[in-house]
């Protein structure tokens, strides 16, 4: 379901990672506006047979402002790397911030920032949670 | 300019590090009651944090709207590179929990009702936050209170008001004079009461707590005891509700010695059945829902559904102990110190106001003329199942057991099968209630007395 849930800004319901996929990463088919907010379902997230940014990294969010958050601060909208992927590289953040709510990345894996990388940009993690996390590149 | 650059240049470290958050290129990250565990980095180089550039800085608060309130803290980080702020995670699931610990901050914080004549709380919380009480006892004899019928309003508020622990020892003492709580809608969505001990609430009805305007609560291990309803033409001394819509859910929640002057719902009444009580025989969540002890029968008026009893969901004590764990052997029965006011049966702590007697010489010291440790005024006494007589024990010298001068509070059975027997022997009266000739003239103003 898609709708406005604010007044001041269109909250987008995500409870699959196609459509999350579609909302904030780069090359998604209906990218949300800035400063909107993206509202996962409790659930888990993975790539599987589903859209992700590449082999190595779930989600890229490109120059993107607004809020990634869980529909309750449980942490338990899952972001699985499957131990394979980065969970999420937040490049930039046009100016004004990014707030991560609440998510819980898990099995993230990557050179560094098995996580998250932010590479530029101002971000807000507030309730989330990190576990299984790797940074694989030993240099 | 950065976007012209190759991919692979953009991305060039020197090291690698960060299992959980690297933060590059002139970043700039605020963590905010975060949990980091079991991230590694095959570098070395901060398991959790890695900072090759830019700032990032750890809160050991939570973020706003709840600034104010420290995050739990958990385990040290492993970070690399300059990390601000504090060195731990954190985990955020307390994050809208609001530590009260007065009278006053409990006011502050969930008596939002503005009527004329009422004392608005300050720092509400937000619908759906939690207030949580730190053990102990709660009176407007101690801090500022929502009105002189009413000790909070809560107003279209939901959330969950909770005892920082589920053994009922945060008791909001009416203290004979007022209500408990007054709940005035909850705006569509839940709030739960949770082992919360509503103690010597008094009011025309609804002693404990009165549920109106659609109000959907929940009643979660929570306590009733002494509470009164003073209207002969109404009732509920421990709940009353009304209001169609209204919605109420009982789990193993206890119910001692409430009383209607009426005599309709000495512990529960439905007004005119508008709204749709239901007394629970399970537990709630983290105990097991099958393992329930019922208690008494609830003294009830209007429609409650399910079977309306005292339930314990942990193992019930015997008087004079008391489960402060909740726990489900005997074995998690603790005494009651000698020197402390000790418990009813299936206790969960050795509550403040509630002396148990077991036999005669304690029953005459606490409660007559000449005893010699005597219960103060507004406290209960509880008597064990027994027959208390003068040949067992102390007496006062004329022809009555006991004589008690000016005492106010409760005597009480243990159980309301009138087990506890005063055997006058045939040769005295039980109890002398007496109160003083001088101090009633005195109360007169009269000096003819």
């Amino acid at each position: 379901m898609e709708g406005a849930l604010y007044c001041a800004y269109v909250a987008w319901q995500a409870t699959t990672m196609d459509i999350l996929y579609n909302k904030v990463s780069k090359e998604g088919n209906s990218l949300m506006t800035n400063g909107d907010a993206a509202v996962l379902s409790e659930a888990t997230y993975t790539c599987g047979s589903s859209s992700c940014h590449d082999s190595t990294k779930m989600i890229w969010t490109y120059n993107l402002f607004g809020t990634i958050e869980c529909t309750v601060d449980s942490a338990g909208c899952i972001l699985d790397g499957e131990s394979t992927r980065q969970v999420m590289q937040v490049y930039g953040t046009g100016g004004t911030g990014l707030t991560l709510r609440a998510l819980r990345f898990q099995n993230g894996q990557a050179g560094s920032g098995g996580g998250v990388l932010v590479w530029g940009g101002e971000v807000d993690v507030i309730v989330c949670v990190f576990t299984i996390c790797k940074a694989s590149d030993s240099r | 300019m950065l976007r012209s650059q190759p991919l692979a240049r953009r991305f060039a470290h020197l090291s690698f590090g960060g299992g959980a958050i690297d933060v590059d290129n002139i970043g700039s990250v605020n963590v905010y009651g975060s949990l980091f565990s079991g991230n590694t980095a095959a570098s070395g180089n901060g398991n959790d944090i890695y900072r090759t550039s830019g700032t990032i800085t750890v809160h050991d608060t939570c973020s706003s709207p709840y600034s104010t309130i420290l995050a739990t803290q958990g385990n040290a980080l492993n970070t690399y590179g300059t990390v601000s702020g504090s060195a731990y995670s954190y985990s955020g699931s307390t994050c809208d929990h609001w530590l009260v610990d007065t009278m006053t901050g409990l006011h502050g914080k969930v008596s939002n009702y503005a009527g004329d004549g009422y004392s608005t709380g300050g720092a509400i919380m937000f619908n759906g936050d939690t207030a949580v009480l730190s053990a102990g006892s709660y009176a407007c004899s101690e801090g500022t209170c929502a009105h002189t019928d009413n000790m909070l309003v809560p107003n279209d508020l939901s959330g969950s008001f909770e005892c920082t622990n589920d053994s009922a020892d945060c008791v909001i003492d009416g203290q004979s004079s007022r209500r408990g709580l007054y709940i005035y809608g909850t705006s569509g969505q839940t709030l739960t009461l949770r082992a919360l001990n509503f103690f010597d609430g008094q009011a025309a009805q609804g002693g404990g707590i009165y549920i109106d305007r659609g109000a959907l609560v929940e009643i979660v291990l929570v306590v009733f005891s002494n509470c009164k309803a003073t209207y002969s033409a109404s009732g509920g001394a421990a709940v009353y509700v009304t209001y169609y819509g209204t919605t109420v859910n009982v789990y193993g929640s206890r119910f001692a010695g409430n009383a209607a002057a009426s005599g309709n719902g000495g512990d529960i009444f439905n007004y005119n059945n508008e709204a749709t009580v239901t007394i629970h025989s399970t537990c709630p969540s983290p105990y097991n829902t099958n393992d329930i002890t019922t208690g008494e029968t609830l003294s009830t008026q209007g429609t409650v559904y399910g079977n309306p009893n005292t339930y314990y969901c942990y193992t019930v004590c015997p008087a004079g102990y008391y489960n402060p764990t909740l726990g489900d052997t005997i074995s998690s029965c603790s005494v009651c110190a000698a020197s402390d006011k000790s418990s009813a049966i299936g206790s969960t702590a050795c509550l403040v106001k509630n002396w148990q007697v077991t036999n005669m010489n304690e029953f005459f010291n606490k409660v007559s003329e000449t005893g010699g440790s005597k219960m103060a005024n507004g406290e209960t006494i509880t008597l064990a199942a027994n027959t208390y007589r003068c040949s067992d024990g102390p007496c006062e010298a004329d022809h009555s057991m006991v004589v008690t001068a000016d005492l106010s509070g409760s005597i009480s059975c243990i159980e309301k099968s009138a087990a506890c027997i005063l055997g006058g022997e045939s040769s005295r009266r039980g109890i002398y209630v007496k109160v003083r000739i001088d101090e009633c003239w005195s109360t007169r103003g009269g000096e003819d007395g």
